[in-house]
């Protein structure tokens, strides 16, 4: 099964349902094994019969703008945090809910959000293969890694 | 946040690090923290699902990664921290938090466990939990480790 495809399906629906704004993949490819941070990430982990994790990067700068179409009077650092762990979360649970369905079982399951952020980091998942999508919105770019064991 | 939560994965620390022959383990203080802010340059990070929600980060200085990477390699000389070394870093967490989630089914309790995540640079925030996280300070004969519990429980 193409996890993929859903993940594709619920980037875009979720990032146009939370935030009103359009969301352009522009490249789609394998994932490098290390993830040099734009400077804020989130991971949330995938288990149950498929192991894997969808981790979202992108500017801190982009966060704060995102943060700011929620609620525009905000300007902090940790909101715009909690903001992009919130889009990832219902990002990785519209595309679980739907791969649950299609296979008629609750067969994946996340663990809630963690959030990274700094000037210099760098990110990686051993033993996953990752596709890496690469999204434009009109505050920057944002890059989704969607990776699982064994595939 | 309640002992029977935080001894199993203390347990399976200084379970895992025999195992290994990483040495023993000595538990320092615990205490809880608002916002997790790395004092160390490497965290390897495991999600839980289940019964039992939430995020285990085990951080490190890179003296001592480097240490255990090489301890869990046959003694291979590690002096980056590159694919192969934080490899070894992962697995460690995945062991030893699929220690602590036998002994959580014990108490008939689900944890399911995600693929690790491994991250390493300078001045990091992480925030593991929205809710709090708990950190235990832990000392091994090879350096002091840092265990950070962010369950919602």
């Amino acid at each position: 099964m193409n996890y993929i495809e859903f993940f594709k399906y619920s980037v875009k629906e979720s990032f146009e349902n939370m935030f009103g704004e359009k969301i352009i993949l522009r490249n789609e490819t394998k994932a490098p094994g290390w993830i040099t941070s734009k400077g804020a990430a989130v991971v949330v982990g995938i288990s149950g019969e498929k192991k894997g994790r969808l981790l979202i990067d992108m500017c801190l700068d982009t966060a704060l703008e995102l943060s700011k179409i929620l609620i525009p009077e905000m300007e902090d650092e940790d909101f715009a945090l909690f903001t992009i762990a919130e889009l990832c979360n219902i990002v990785s649970g519209g595309a679980t809910t739907l791969i649950n369905d299609t296979l008629r079982r609750r067969a994946l399951r996340l663990a809630p959000p963690s959030i990274f952020a700094g000037s210099n980091f760098k990110l990686f998942s051993p033993k996953l293969n990752s596709v890496l999508l690469s999204y434009d919105t009109r505050f920057g770019e944002i890059d989704f890694h969607i990776g699982f064991e064994g595939e | 946040m309640d002992a029977k939560y935080i001894n199993p994965f203390i347990n399976s620390v200084s379970g895992v690090f025999a195992s290994l022959g990483l040495g023993e383990i000595a538990t320092g203080n615990i205490f809880r923290k608002e916002t997790f802010i790395c004092r160390y340059n490497l965290t390897t990070i495991l999600g839980i699902s289940g019964s039992i929600n939430g995020n285990v980060a085990l951080s490190m200085p890179y003296d001592t990664a480097k240490k255990i990477a090489s301890a869990m390699m046959m003694g291979m000389d590690v002096t980056e921290i590159d694919e192969m070394s934080v490899s070894a870093l992962g697995e460690l967490t995945n062991m030893i938090c699929g220690q602590a989630a036998t002994e959580f089914s014990l108490q008939n309790l689900v944890a399911e466990i995600t693929p690790p995540t491994i991250i390493h640079g300078d001045n990091m925030k992480v925030i593991i939990s929205q809710v709090e996280t708990t950190a235990v300070e832990l000392s091994s004969l090879l350096g002091s480790i840092e265990l950070n519990l962010g369950l919602e429980i």
